[in-house]
């Protein structure tokens, strides 16, 4: 193949610019399909990268012993923390304070200002240890709730579905009845924690007529594994706990949203495909277009596969240049975009994975998509090729 | 040569953007760390069943600290019923019918902890320190979720008197089954 005569670099450049309406529209499509397979990849990604991030593999959750599919109905005595402090071997301890954090989790309505409807909120009740065991909680604007005031997560607001300066620091929400003002917003590295609305544990408790909590989270420390907390839960059948780590809860969750991300996978082939007959369309019009213009190429002494070299080459061009384009669309405009889900909200992410999917079906539009008006444009006779209008 | 070279520089460039996107790289295990299977140890091992073996609910209700039992049970109650990395595992009553709801009974993760909890005890092997052996009951001792077992060893209570766990001396493993109910009856012989 190296040693074909192929057709000048330049020839299919300037080809490129000789129809430069056909050229754009080309581009246009191509872009466009590309541009909907980020979309779609950039939704899978975001989904699961919102999921994996959100476990930490140092952290167990004790919880209500069958209470691990939803950690909403866990409900364990506030007194456990104390008994679980003591008694657990293998917990993080520095400087005599134990890495466990007791919290009380739910769903509720949440009203923001001026909304007498509401909508359906994720309450978390921490205490100050709460930051040392999620350690992938950080505050990026305000300060640490004190009485009377909560902190949101960064995406708080895409979850409630309500505009991002209702939940702006200083502003107030209405939770089970009483009005809490925001002092500060945390982010948690595109984690579920994002999603959620963290407040004083004693005060969510007396608001919410509850003594008792969801859960107590503890860190491991150096040297210490999940067995022995799993054997401790075991074993005290009387206290009726089940402990279960972080990263397999969330893992789980991954499970339940398996078909959503199969019908995701599905529509980038879909998309993919429309995008390979629309592609295999324009070529078609293009290559066959230009029979008369191969034909005396094959006269001139250009073999059918230089020629076959030099339509790929345009193709590839105009798809790579549609690649380009796209993918710098989805990374100005899509990553980082806001969506609401089930059991909270993440970011449509256009990470390196997602650019190589959408680069790589980018390119095979381009490729594909000229070969077979190519092959068959070179399949016809010169004679008939030179007469044809 | 040199034109193709630069066609193929051209469909590869999009690529290059993948360059310091910051995708997450993640380590993995090394394959040479994966663990033999080692064979059940035999000093754990009872080549012939124990007479005289009482029920999970039985031992639950009326043990007494110290006390010498034998039991058969169901290797099961949750959906890791053996703890990873430790010969300690949670045994059923024979009596207890398994749950419909899933695909794996052993699991009882649809039964209430009302009826689950009188009839679930864990078992666990210890060292001459009393500390939890460090090897997984699969290896030790050669059972699996779904297995069922009788177990010699003593009762060990809370300080308020409520049964917590037996320590095993031996076990007999009389094989897996997906039915404890349906095997019941070879629990009376």
């Amino acid at each position: 193949m190296f040693h074909l005569r192929l057709l000048p670099w330049e020839y299919g450049v300037r080809n490129l610019f000789r129809r430069p309406g056909r050229t754009l529209l080309t581009l246009g499509g191509l872009a466009l399909v590309v541009l909907l397979v980020f979309v779609v990849v950039g939704f899978i990604r975001g989904l699961e990268t919102s999921l994996a991030g959100s476990g930490d593999p140092r952290v167990i959750m004790i919880h209500s012993l069958g209470g691990g599919e939803n950690m909403e109905s866990s409900s364990i005595p506030t007194r456990s923390l104390a008994l679980l402090s003591a008694s657990l071997e293998g917990v993080q301890r520095r400087y005599g304070v134990t890495y466990a954090s007791p919290e009380l989790y739910l769903t509720t309505r949440v009203n923001t200002e001026g909304d007498e409807e509401g909508t359906l909120g994720l309450i978390r009740g921490v205490t100050s240890s709460a930051i040392l065991v999620r350690r992938q909680v950080q505050l990026v604007e305000g300060h640490w709730p004190q009485t009377g005031e909560v902190m949101v997560g960064r995406l708080a607001a895409t979850k409630l579905g309500r505009p991002a300066e209702l939940l702006a620091v200083g502003r107030s929400i209405r939770i089970e009845g009483q009005n809490w003002r925001i002092s500060g917003v945390f982010a948690a590295v595109g984690s579920a924690l994002e999603s959620e609305i963290w407040g004083p544990l004693e005060e969510f408790q007396q608001v919410m007529k509850r003594q008792d909590i969801s859960l107590v989270a503890i860190t491991l420390g150096p040297g210490g594994d999940f067995g022995a907390i799993d054997e401790f839960c075991k074993e005290r059948l009387d206290l009726e706990l089940q402990a279960t780590p972080e990263t397999y809860y969330y893992k789980k969750l991954q499970v339940h949203y398996r078909p959503v991300r199969m019908l995701a996978w599905i529509m980038v082939l879909l998309v993919g495909g429309a995008g390979v007959f629309a592609g295999l369309n324009t070529m078609y019009g293009n290559v066959l277009g230009r029979v008369r213009e191969l034909a005396m190429l094959q006269t001139l002494g250009y073999t059918r596969q230089a020629i076959l070299v030099s339509l790929i080459q345009e193709g590839a061009l105009l798809a790579a240049a549609a690649a380009l384009l796209s993918a710098m669309l989805a990374m100005t405009l899509i990553d980082g975009a806001a969506i609401r889900f089930t059991m909270g909200a993440f970011t449509l992410r256009i990470d390196s994975t997602a650019l190589l999917i959408g680069c790589g079906v980018g390119l095979l539009l381009g490729i594909i998509g000229a070969l077979p008006p190519a092959i068959r444009a070179m399949r016809m006779s010169i004679c008939e090729s030179l007469k044809s209008l | 040569m040199i034109r193709v070279a630069v066609l193929l520089l051209l469909v590869v460039s999009p690529l290059f953007l993948l360059t310091g996107c910051g995708g997450s790289s993640k380590a993995t295990p090394s394959s040479t760390t994966r663990a033999l299977a080692a064979a059940p140890d035999p000093t754990c091992l009872l080549t012939e069943e124990p007479a005289g073996a009482k029920s999970v609910s039985e031992v639950r209700e009326n043990g007494k600290d110290g006390e010498e039992v034998v039991v058969a049970g169901w290797v099961a109650g949750s959906l890791e019923p053996i703890i990873k990395g430790r010969a300690a595992f949670t045994i059923v009553d024979l009596g207890l019918p398994a749950p419909e709801c899933t695909a794996k009974p052993y699991s009882y993760c649809c039964m209430p902890k009302e009826a689950l909890l009188p009839n679930l005890i864990m078992v666990k092997f210890v060292d001459s320190e009393g500390k939890t052996i460090l090897k997984d009951a699969r290896e030790l001792l050669g059972i699996k979720e779904g297995s069922i077992v009788v177990v010699r060893g003593h009762i060990q209570c809370n300080q308020d008197g409520t049964v917590n766990c037996i320590i095993a001396s031996a076990l007999f493993n009389r094989g897996y089954s997906e039915k404890p109910v349906d095997n019941k009856a070879l629990d009376s012989k």
